[in-house]
């Protein structure tokens, strides 16, 4: 069985914990995110050809006021931004994420538009939106209250990490 | 040179070429593989270990080949040395078996202390308390006060990516899901080398150790893999040396496989042996002071100690039985049966002549212990020679004028008498059974008094008559409160009885007289008229029947209730069979 280490990451408050909570089986309590900024979690995933054991790091809300732990990302093989669509700052942050990340790893990096349960009232154009998933290696709506879209994003993870 | 310069440049270049190439490298590379041939044994030694490694990993194919060629090895080996090989073995297998069965036996003792003490002792008892009371299982917490320390589980783990190799464990419960703690190690060891690097920031802070109460994590960092060992109780340096040893050796084995680490832990799996040496255990001094299973040993010496005992009783009550078994040997005494009874109590069962010794004079005599023997006796007479001049002796006894002396078993008797005694002598002794009484061994006597024979005298036989009669007609019968069974006592009396008018009709047939016996059966006032008259017939019908089974004609006899024997002194002693004997002129 093959393991990878993927990353969660993104503004606080998107709903980070909240997407894997369901989806994982987790031993941790979550105390342990604000004690030293990250959780894990881990989650089998069936692919075509083998079965991959995902190792979700759940790393603690990152603003532009506080750095983020470079070294939570060592080893991993990809990451995941989480963004809020109900408010237009998550995604500013959400990109200066992308771009620290991308100093200090070439790893794929997906955008997840979170909250997709509820209407969205961000201010970004269609076309702001489709150049900024450029920057991703995929694109997902996701919801954690309805589950809509989880299990489909890590599957393509999962997918392109044993391509 | 020049001669030769023309002589080369006529040659094609490939020619020379390979003429320069057999100059510097030897024909067909002779001086290199000359070379590499004297070094090989150097070379090849230097990387043989892992090259083996390497190939075995790649594609197991060593295993492969070396498998066939081990086996035949041996298989040739210990069939050209089968004889060797057997000196060999002999004394393993011996010591084996040895070091098996006493190994068992120890396991056993201590299982068994172990039990004894964790669940008996106090300090098993507070264990389990603690045990309880800290909410971990009492295997747990007795291990843990058991061990000066033990490594309970060993992770391997990639350092770059915090993701799990392998891991052993000794396989108790603790054992933690070893994926999850090791990324969370490495979170936690990223998060302490964050927030607390020195000012100069230039060296990576790791962690070490992290300690809790009774656990230990002991964490070895190299290069490219960390092993972090789980340990409880207090650590030694030895453990952290032996982690040190263990992560060099994988770092040397799994050099490449570490450096390509795809997230698939299946090159690492071979790395189990490496890892188990690190699961080290240590018991604490003082469990191994004790390590002497005492209370196993006491509960072992208890047992041998009442296995003995009861083998000295069983023993004993052998011992006793041999001793009791003897009482056959005793004149009129015949052993039916005999048994141990319990622990050390003997029963048994015997056929005795009222004449012979009795059972406690016997016992008594040959200093047993009458409380250990329990016995049942029924009468039957003995043709035992000595007990029938024992017997003769008796009646003898009882006219001090007469001597008897024994020649081949048959008496003599000697002395002077009256005609009426020597009747009563004869009479008596004609009674014995056994004797084979003839007159005529009354000859050697000396009639004294009256020249009259007394055999021939009508009244002094009546006499003798009444005079035996009589003594039947003081014998009764005694019986139990509403039995009617005849006891072992009264069949002696009916025996004696027997005998008495047998001798009567006899005599009575010479005197031309008809004689009866009068069989009469009585009962005490307890209970109903009726009742009591059925009971004392009863017991009158036992009786004629028991001296009927005797031999005494039944036309003789004549059994009568009485029912109860109105008269007020009699009360135990009204449950009786009395008898009358009655003659008549003229048979």
């Amino acid at each position: 069985m093959i393991q990878k280490k993927i990353c969660l990451l993104g503004a606080t408050g998107v709903g980070k914990t909240s997407l894997v909570k369901q989806y994982v089986e987790g031993i941790f309590s979550e105390k342990y995110l604000t004690s030293i900024g990250v959780k894990i979690d881990k989650k089998q995933v069936e692919t075509a050809n083998q079965t991959v054991q995902l190792m979700i790091w759940d790393i603690e809300g990152i603003d532009r006021y506080c750095g983020f732990q470079a070294k939570y990302l060592r080893g991993a093989s990809a990451f995941i931004i989480v963004t809020d669509h109900t408010r237009s700052q998550s995604l500013v942050e959400g990109l200066d994420i992308l771009k620290m990340v991308k100093e200090v790893a070439d790893i794929p990096g997906i955008l997840a538009v979170n909250k997709s349960d509820l209407p969205a009232s961000w201010h970004w154009s269609d076309t702001e939106l489709e150049e900024i998933k450029q920057g991703f290696s995929k694109f997902f709506n996701t919801s954690a209250k309805s589950g809509d879209g989880v299990e489909a994003m890590f599957t393509y993870i999962a997918n392109v990490l044993t391509e | 040179m020049a001669h030769i310069n023309e002589q080369q440049s006529n040659k094609p270049d490939t020619e020379q070429m390979r003429e320069i190439r057999e100059l510097v490298l030897g024909k067909d590379g002779q001086h290199v593989t000359q070379t590499l041939k004297d070094n090989a044994r150097v070379l090849v030694s230097e990387v043989f270990s892992e090259a083996l490694h390497d190939r075995e990993s790649q594609d197991g194919s060593v295993n492969k080949v070396l498998l066939p060629l081990v086996e035949k090895s041996v298989e040739k080996s210990v069939a050209a040395n089968s004889e060797k090989f057997v000196g060999y073995l002999y004394p393993l297998v011996g010591s084996l078996v040895r070091k098996s069965v006493s190994a068992f036996i120890t396991e056993l003792l201590e299982k068994t202390n172990t039990l004894i003490e964790n669940s008996l002792t106090i300090k098993g008892l507070t264990w389990r308390f603690k045990a309880w009371q800290s909410g971990v299982t009492f295997s747990q917490y007795a291990a843990s006060h058991t061990f000066a320390f033990r490594v309970e589980q060993v992770f391997l783990i990639h350092r770059e990516t915090g993701l799990l190799l392998n891991s052993v464990s000794l396989g108790l419960e603790l054992e933690a899901d070893a994926d999850m703690v090791s990324s969370m190690l490495t979170a936690i060891n990223d998060f302490v080398s964050d927030s607390f690097s020195t000012n100069t920031g230039k060296i990576e802070q790791n962690l070490d150790v992290v300690r809790t109460e009774d656990f230990t994590l002991l964490l070895k960092k190299g290069p490219k893999a960390s092993v972090v060992a789980a340990i409880t109780g207090n650590m030694p340096q030895g453990v952290a040396n032996q982690l040190q040893k263990t992560l060099e050796e994988i770092h040397k084995l799994y050099d490449k496989e570490l450096d390509n680490f795809n997230g698939d832990s299946i090159p690492f799996n071979n790395s189990e042996q490496q890892l188990r040496d690190c699961l080290m255990t240590v018991l604490k001094p003082e469990s191994s002071r004790n390590k002497r299973p005492w209370m196993a040993w006491t509960v072992v010496l208890l047992l041998l100690i009442g296995f003995s005992f009861l083998l000295v009783k069983r023993w004993q009550s052998h011992e006793l039985m041999d001793q009791v078994s003897l009482i056959d040997k005793a004149s009129g005494i015949l052993l039916t049966q005999i048994d141990t009874l319990g622990l050390e109590k003997i029963q048994f069962e015997v056929l005795r002549d009222p004449a012979a010794l009795s059972i406690p004079e016997w016992l008594e005599q040959h200093s047993i212990d009458s409380n250990l023997v329990i016995y049942k006796e029924r009468a039957y007479l003995s043709l035992d020679p000595s007990l029938i001049k024992h017997k003769t002796e008796l009646v003898v006894a009882r006219f001090p004028t007469v001597a008897v002396d024994w020649v081949d078993n048959l008496p003599e008797f000697s002395g002077k008498l009256t005609n009426l005694n020597k009747l009563l002598l004869q009479g008596e002794l004609a009674k014995l059974i056994g004797l084979n009484f003839q007159a005529t061994l009354l000859d050697g006597l000396i009639i004294e008094g009256t020249e009259n024979k007394a055999a021939n005298d009508p009244e002094l036989i009546r006499a003798i008559l009444d005079l035996n009669i009589a003594k039947i007609d003081r014998v009764s019968i005694a019986f139990e409160p509403g039995q009617s069974d005849v006891s072992d006592q009264a069949l002696e009396k009916l025996i004696e009885i027997k005998q008495q008018f047998t001798n009567l009709i006899e005599v009575a047939e010479q005197q031309e007289l008809s004689i009866g016996l009068i069989i009469m059966g009585a009962s005490d006032t307890v209970g109903t008229t009726s009742f009591n008259k059925i009971l004392s017939q009863k017991r009158a019908d036992n009786v004629k029947l028991k001296l009927q089974e005797l031999g005494i004609a039944a036309s003789r006899l004549n059994a009568i209730g009485l029912g109860v024997i109105e008269l007020k002194t009699t009360k135990e002693g009204a449950r009786k069979v009395l008898f009358n004997v009655v003659y008549f002129e003229g048979s």
